[in-house]
């Protein structure tokens, strides 16, 4: 209140003749008075652009632009219309009717000569007017003032709290956060960026991050955040990350446009969040039933094959017991002269050779599979084992036209499992024959202090290098189905059964030039000690 | 009615029986044991009635030799059987004449057999 009464207020004075406004000056001679003069009605004008009046006193009587025309202008104004005219005027005529033209703001005039007495009272009065108006003015602005400081802290409160809020949570949440400018450049990222990769969090901001992602994750990652930052589209992406120990892991990148109503994108707000774990154990769901579709197709086509192979010697087999069921039930006794039924009976022996072996072969699979391969050893005279298997070769093989050749060692002499071995040689000399082209066929056996060494050549179609480890899988042969028949076991029992005797199979081929089998078979008893065979040794012998 | 037959098989033993079951019939048998040396008897000037075909073989396999039999015209028009012993045969299998499942019996072999190679015996010229 002091301060409004002690700030001084401005009164213009309207006159053309310089001593008018002294004696005006020296009756309102007061300190809060600050008297403005103005000689003319232009000047009057001038002064009202540039500062606020109390009140003006107006000369009536001037000469260019009088004083009504001086006020008529000055109430045009808006920001001068409210201020208080006092007229001073030596006539009284007509100033009813001319204050009538003024609607707003007060208006009011002075005769001259002037009393003393009445000016101050006027002047008073008007002063007291806008003294009270400007104080009212002054403390509503104070009031908006006030208002608004409050506002504004409150707003900074708030907005504070926000942050805060925003960062505990940034900081709570296990993944990665970060948030960008609307041109993508990483401003903040939590803690956890740094448990993640080892790097500083000041390390991945601007474009830094990029550092830490998989050299291939780089460009695409880059390339696709791009896009979002240019369409403002939710970001989501899969790449790895790399951790402070230099391992990678797989990350769900994703990141949303904040907006805002005014300004559109006001920055992003992305997460990392490791789904390593999550991803390795789909990938190992999708192997093992990869594994076991994989093992299911593989048992189906066994299946089929073994179907087929168990019916093929069952061919000559059945048409031979019809021909002689015919024969005798017609008594065509040409037909059962022993020289006709002898090579009969003969064939259908040999088929049901062939079936009792495939039999064997297919319990093997199951025994060796699990493991179970017991050996039986005994002495063996492995030189007479292996002579007598080529012999029971020898027919078949000349019935391809195969020569067979053997060059064998004789009174090789061991503790081996001599029905296992002969399954080995079968094998390998059925093969040699299946697979010879009819070109000659060597099986030769020698040996020294250390091991005896059987080897079964043929020179057939070969292995090709790239088939050389297969084929000795169970159901794998080097050749199409198309075009041989077999289980696909033989070579896979045989080396279990040279591996249960300690020793080895090799295998020396070229494609097209045929195939050398090479067995190794150690003289010393060296049981292959695994887990199986361990297991069996003990369980087989009396407690 | 008496053909000349064709019995192309690699199994030794499966041939042997087919053939002699066939010859017992009266056929007239010749054997090769896979598609390639089958070609040559034709090339050569065999001139079967009917052609038994085992699919699964070494060198040119039953499938092989049975396109042979659509694109060459030495044996266009042969009736084809395919002795497999597969349930499921490759889709070529299906365009022969006919199929025998192995094992075979004697009586479906022989009747089958008789009907082709009568089909292929021109009738009797009328007196």
């Amino acid at each position: 209140m002091a301060e409004t009464e002690g700030r001084p207020v401005n009164i213009l004075v309207v006159d053309d003749r310089p001593a008018n406004v002294r004696a005006i000056e020296a009756i309102l001679d007061q300190p809060d008075y600050r008297i403005v003069p103005a000689l003319s009605g232009e000047e009057a004008l001038r002064q009202v652009l540039h500062q606020d009046f109390a009140v003006i006193l107006l000369d009536v009587a001037m000469p260019g632009m009088d004083g009504f025309e001086t006020a008529a202008l000055i109430k045009q104004r808006e920001a001068s219309r409210e201020i208080p005219i006092i007229f001073v005027t030596a006539t009284v005529y007509e100033m009813e009717q001319v204050f009538h033209g003024y609607t707003m703001g007060a208006v009011d005039y002075l005769l001259k000569p002037l009393d003393p007495h009445a000016l101050r009272a006027k002047v008073s009065v008007f002063v007291q007017l806008f003294r009270q108006r400007r104080r009212i003015a002054e403390q509503a602005e104070q009031l908006r003032e006030a208002e608004r400081r409050q506002g504004e802290l409150e707003m900074m409160r708030v907005r504070f709290e926000a942050e805060r809020r925003y960062r505990n949570l940034a900081e709570a949440v296990p993944q990665i956060v970060w948030r960008a400018t609307p041109d993508g450049t990483w401003e903040y990222v939590n803690r956890r960026w740094l448990e993640a990769t080892g790097l500083a969090p000041g390390q991945a901001l601007g474009e830094g991050w990029t550092h830490a992602l998989h050299p291939a994750d780089v460009d695409p990652h880059r390339l696709s955040w791009q896009e979002s930052v240019r369409s403002g589209a939710p970001f989501e992406r899969e790449s790895r990350l790399r951790s402070a120990e230099g391992s990678y892991r797989w990350y769900l990148c994703r990141a949303l446009p904040e907006r805002s109503a005014e300004q559109g994108i006001t920055g992003w707000l992305g997460t990392f969040t490791d789904v390593d774990d999550q991803k390795r154990r789909a990938e190992e769901r999708a192997e093992l039933l990869e594994r076991a579709e994989e093992g299911v197709r593989t048992r189906d086509t066994f299946l089929a094959v073994a179907a087929h192979e168990l019916k093929t010697p069952l061919t000559p087999l059945r048409l031979e017991t019809q021909l002689l069921r015919r024969a005798l039930e017609q008594g065509v006794r040409e037909q059962l002269v022993p020289e006709r039924v002898m090579p009969r009976l003969q064939l259908m022996e040999r088929q049901i050779g062939r079936l009792e072996r495939l039999t064997n072969d297919l319990l093997e699979v199951a025994r060796a599979t699990r493991g179970y391969l017991e050996l039986q050893r005994d002495t063996v005279d492995l030189s007479a084992l292996l002579t007598e298997v080529v012999a029971r070769h020898q027919q078949e093989a000349e019935r391809g036209g195969t020569p067979m050749h053997v060059n064998v060692q004789p009174g090789v002499v061991g503790y081996w499992d001599a029905g296992r071995l002969e399954q080995v040689f079968t094998n390998l000399i059925s093969n040699a024959i299946k697979y010879g082209r009819g070109q000659p066929i060597l099986v030769t056996l020698d040996v020294d202090d250390v091991q005896a060494r059987i080897r079964v050549q043929d020179h057939g179609i070969g292995v090709p290098p790239e088939s050389q480890q297969r084929i000795f899988e169970r159901f794998e042969r080097a050749v199409s189905s198309v075009h041989y028949g077999g289980l696909g076991l033989g070579l896979w029992i045989s080396q279990k059964i040279v591996e249960a005797h300690g020793g080895r199979i090799e295998l020396d081929s070229q494609p097209g030039a045929g195939a050398t089998f090479t067995v190794f078979l150690p003289r010393r008893v060296v049981e292959k000690q695994d887990d199986a065979t361990a297991y069996l040794s003990h369980s087989a012998s009396p407690a | 009615m008496v053909g000349r037959i064709l019995l192309i098989e690699d199994d030794a033993d499966i041939r042997e029986s087919m053939a002699d079951v066939l010859r017992l019939d009266g056929h007239d048998v010749q054997c090769a044991a896979d598609g390639a040396s089958a070609l040559q008897l034709v090339l050569g000037g065999a001139r079967p009635s009917v052609i038994l075909l085992d699919m699964m073989m070494p060198g040119m396999s039953g499938a092989e030799f049975l396109e042979q039999c659509h694109s060459n015209a030495l044996l266009a028009g042969i009736p084809v059987v395919v002795v497999t012993a597969y349930s499921q045969v490759p889709p070529i299998a299906r365009t022969a004449d006919a199929m025998l499942n192995k094992p075979v019996h004697v009586d479906e072999l022989l009747t089958l057999t008789r009907q082709l190679v009568a089909r292929q015996v021109p009738p009797a010229p009328v007196v």
